[in-house]
């Protein structure tokens, strides 16, 4: 009955949220039969949620795919070999750079929640096209934090939740979504310890909010008036760490200025919260040991998304809350996801674009949108396609991504795909982008091969895991390394003969092989060019079965110790730099669980801020003027669709699109439109009934759920849902809403660009006891 | 948010749940194993292991079992059970006790 005691565990881990958390397994037959925590693992060390034990239905979904496929006129695919789809692509692919430009062509993508090893090949064909333009998720996400942090500080932070005496909880409800590691575990620890304090800042009563000692309510998307409320008590009651802040900031009296002119009563009467319970929190920040706070979606997809991501550092930079145990701190990443920081750092004495020309690429091409953390906004993609203009995006090559399904306003995108000359899309699955694409390639899954992310965000011990495979690859696939080196070399950018010597130099072993490389790379220009695709195809071979893809990890094991040689060294990684990265790569290699990889000190909190005098920037004028203006405007309200939807709550039954089959739904209510149980009286509702929703761009139809946690007028759809499934028995199944039929690419944030997907003006009509027969 | 052991537990005791608790938050008595409510996560992750299919979400918990969502917290805490966290053999006669029901008056405290 009970399974036998000496069933083998293999170790993976999990991909449905950025934390990526250690996994073992038991498998069967090509299945993910169990799954639980691993105690091993550096920074998960055997936490897991619900949502770990949902692999098998990625790994064996129905509408994977194992052939390449090539759209005909009617819309319909054909099989097609590989040899066949790699040269017409690369054939199609390289008309188009030479009739106009490698800027013509958008790469998106280059991974997923699980999945970032495919994105360090996709680099050689980026170079081999002479790509200009990026995008994924993050430029409708973290592309507006990444700005803000870039002029204040040009380093990524993170928070120690674990040890801060108070957390705040921006827009984030870290018991669903989690963020930062062990995260339940370490939610229950603070609220059980008297002396330490949650806040949560939050229109709806989370899980995270119930459990919370102050649970900031704010009327929905008026976070920013909530935010400079506070800063300003900081300011005029004198509560900023002022001797902190002349050490180690620049910009103080400009910005105190500023906060001085802000009327706090008339900012807590916008967002709705009590003034004194706007001071007990101001006041409980300013006189705590530690503070560590961190933003999501919550704020990032909503009104003032920028605002909201500087108002958020300036309260914890007020208070002197950085560089000490349980406050924020800058992590050292394996591979920087953010290059851009210490682009947009603010330099001295140069101000940005003063009539001068824009370097090239820091633009997007035809709506001009800033470019961030390398990435043009997703909610301009579009635009960038549905135009006559002569530098339109031509081609899109989408590596496992569904921009279709996850970016705003689906109509337009699936236009924009189908308008373009050739677009190709690599994916394990027939998802709604591959539906609109002219070639689907057939990537092996992440359980298949080695695999890893770069969310390396811990911090003083920032851990990095690389997972072993636990199955073959599906005869038919290919691993995203393969793929694009048979388009760099399709492309004729690299050939056999520059692979010799380093094949033969990857079997005498790691010392020979690096100096081999050394000498090759410096005579040979492409060598270090297309070092990914070239280490893959040497060093590549010589590991063990299915770690192949892995080989790009050398390349960034010697980068990294060469950038970091005292992180490293006190990991373990020191000495001589090659004989160190040697030393990294094959710790990666060979240990199931994961490494740490970099341990810091809090004096390198400060090294890592890349502005004059290791000082942090305080004052951004563009925010400043942002900030001067909410002083006259009222939040934003549609009169004709009189609801904000918040499109895209994390709750237990939701995940990320890689999980396509619906059936590992278990529990609760599934795809259920939340809303106040007044709201539901006001248009002659009860639970369950089904309503239309109706938003400027497109409608959709769901069933009620009654939530007292929400506000009225403020209504909830989940993440993730209204997948276009293809089950074992080619029915088709389409359960929940897909969000982005709702949506508006113009609903967006005036700097970073990215989409309102938390205050979607909605109108809502009941239907009655049953769905709509659809038209 | 809990979730909570029922009475389908009692003399079986067969402690496949405690070796996939994240947290260990299993409490063992002497033919019970309960479920610390203060230390649960909600993560799940027991349920399909428990081969009498004892362990149920808060909100699932049946009217006749509603009593075990109290106890459960009860045991944790006042009886001082003390953790488990690795798999033993289960009770001798487990087998003879899974399908019955109404085990409540044999739990020993």
């Amino acid at each position: 009955m009970s399974a036998p005691l000496a069933a083998e565990w293999k170790k993976t881990a999990c991909i449905i949220c950025s934390l990526n958390c250690g996994l073992e397994v038991q498998t069967e037959g090509g299945r993910i039969v169990k799954a639980r925590g691993d105690k091993d693992h550096p920074t998960s060390q055997g936490y897991v949620c619900e949502k770990s034990q949902r692999m098998d239905f990625y790994q064996n979904g129905a509408d994977r795919i194992t052939s390449p496929k090539r759209r005909r006129a009617d819309g319909s695919y054909e099989d097609i070999d590989w040899a066949t789809a790699i040269s017409e692509i690369a054939e199609k692919l390289a008309a188009v750079k030479a009739q106009h430009g490698g800027a013509s062509i958008l790469y998106y993508g280059g991974g997923s929640q699980g999945n970032h090893l495919g994105g360090t090949y996709a680099d050689s064909t980026i170079k081999a096209l002479g790509i200009v333009y990026r995008s994924n998720a993050l430029a409708q996400e973290k592309t507006g934090e990444a700005w803000v942090q870039g002029k204040m500080m040009g380093a990524g932070v993170h928070g120690d939740f674990e040890h801060a005496e108070v957390s705040v909880f921006l827009g984030k409800n870290p018991f669903q979504s989690h963020g930062f590691a062990r995260t339940r575990v370490i939610l229950r620890e603070i609220q059980k310890d008297p002396n330490r304090s949650m806040i949560v800042i939050d229109p709806r009563r989370s899980e995270t909010a119930e459990m919370a000692d102050f649970h900031l309510a704010v009327r929905p998307g008026t976070d920013a008036w909530c935010l400079a409320a506070m800063a300003a008590i900081l300011v005029q009651e004198g509560l900023v760490a002022k001797e902190w802040l002349a050490e180690h900031t620049t910009g103080y009296a400009r910005v105190a200025e500023a906060l001085q002119r802000i009327s706090v009563p008339h900012f807590a009467r916008t967002c709705g919260i009590d003034i004194t319970v706007l001071r007990q929190v101001a006041e409980r920040i300013a006189r705590a040991k530690s503070v560590s706070m961190i933003e999501d979606l919550g704020v990032q997809m909503n009104l003032h998304s920028t605002l909201n991501s500087y108002l958020n550092r300036l309260v914890w930079l007020l208070t002197g809350h950085y560089a000490r145990p349980g406050t924020n701190n800058a992590f050292v990443p394996m591979l920087n996801l953010s290059s851009s920081t210490r682009e947009t750092a603010a330099k001295p004495g140069v101000t940005s674009s003063a009539g001068g020309k824009p370097r090239p690429g820091s633009h997007s091409p035809v709506t001009g949108a800033k470019v961030i953390m390398g990435l043009i906004p997703c909610n301009v993609i579009p635009e960038e396609i549905l135009t006559d203009h002569p530098k339109r995006f031509r081609a899109m090559f989408i590596e496992s991504s569904n921009p279709v399904h996850s970016l705003a306003d689906s109509q337009h995108m699936r236009q924009a795909l189908r308008a373009l000359d050739i677009s190709v899309v690599i994916d394990v699955a027939m998802t709604e982008t591959a539906r609109q694409a002219d070639y689907v390639l057939p990537a092996t899954s992440q359980f298949e091969k080695a695999e890893a992310t770069f969310f390396n965000v811990e911090f003083p011990r920032n851990g990095f895991h690389l997972r072993q495979p636990l199955f073959a690859p599906r005869p038919g696939t290919l691993t995203e390394a393969e793929i694009h080196a048979r388009l760099v070399e399709s492309l004729g950018e690299v050939e056999e003969s520059q692979y010799r010597l380093l094949r033969r130099a990857a079997r005498w072993g790691r010392t020979a092989f690096s100096l081999a490389f050394a000498w090759k790379a410096a005579r040979d220009a492409k060598v270090a060019r297309y070092a990914p695709v070239i280490l893959y195809r040497t060093l590549g071979e010589t590991l063990p079965t299915g770690f192949a893809p892995a080989a790009s990890l050398w390349g960034l094991s010697q980068m990294f110790v060469r950038k970091n040689r005292e992180a490293a060294a006190r990991a373990g990684f020191g000495g001589g730099v090659l004989a160190a990265g040697n030393k990294l790569f094959d710790a990666i290699i060979t240990k199931p669980s994961g490494v740490i990889y970099s341990v810091s000190e809090y004096a390198d909190s400060w090294s890592a801020v890349r502005l004059p005098d290791q000082k942090i920037n305080l004052c951004i004028e563009e925010m400043l003027v942002e900030l001067e203006a909410l002083n006259n405007k009222l939040p934003h309200q549609d009169a004709d669709y009189p609801f904000v939807l918040s499109a895209g709550e994390r709750r237990s039954d939701t995940s990320n699109t890689s999980i396509r089959d619906a059936g590992w739904h278990r529990r609760g209510t599934f795809g259920t439109l939340r809303m106040h149980p007044t709201d539901a009286e006001k248009i002659g509702c009860k639970e369950g009934d089904w309503v239309r929703m109706t938003t400027r761009r497109g409608h959709a139809q769901a069933p009620v759920e009654l939530g007292e946690d929400l506000q009225p007028g403020h209504v909830a759809l989940p993440n993730g849902h209204g997948l276009d499934y293809t089950a074992a028995d080619g029915t088709s199944v389409h359960k929940g809403v897909s969000l982005n039929e709702l949506t508006d690419t113009a609903s967006r944030d005036a700097f970073a660009g990215t989409p309102w997907h938390k205050h979607v003006p909605v109108q809502i009509v009941r239907l009655g006891a049953t769905q709509e027969a659809a038209a | 948010m809990t979730h909570v052991v029922t009475e389908a537990c009692i003399r079986c005791k067969y402690t496949d749940c405690v070796d996939v608790c994240p947290v260990d938050c299993f409490r063992e008595g002497p033919n019970f194993l309960t479920i610390d409510p203060d230390e649960c996560i909600d993560c799940a992750v027991c349920i399909p292991e428990c081969p009498v299919n004892a362990i149920l979400p808060e909100e699932d918990v049946p009217s006749h079992q509603l009593h075990m969502v109290a106890l459960n917290g009860e045991l944790a805490r006042v009886a001082g059970w003390p953790a488990i966290t690795k798999r033993k053999t289960p009770l001798p006669d487990a087998d003879e006790w899974k399908d019955r029901t109404e085990k409540l008056v044999h739990l020993i405290r």
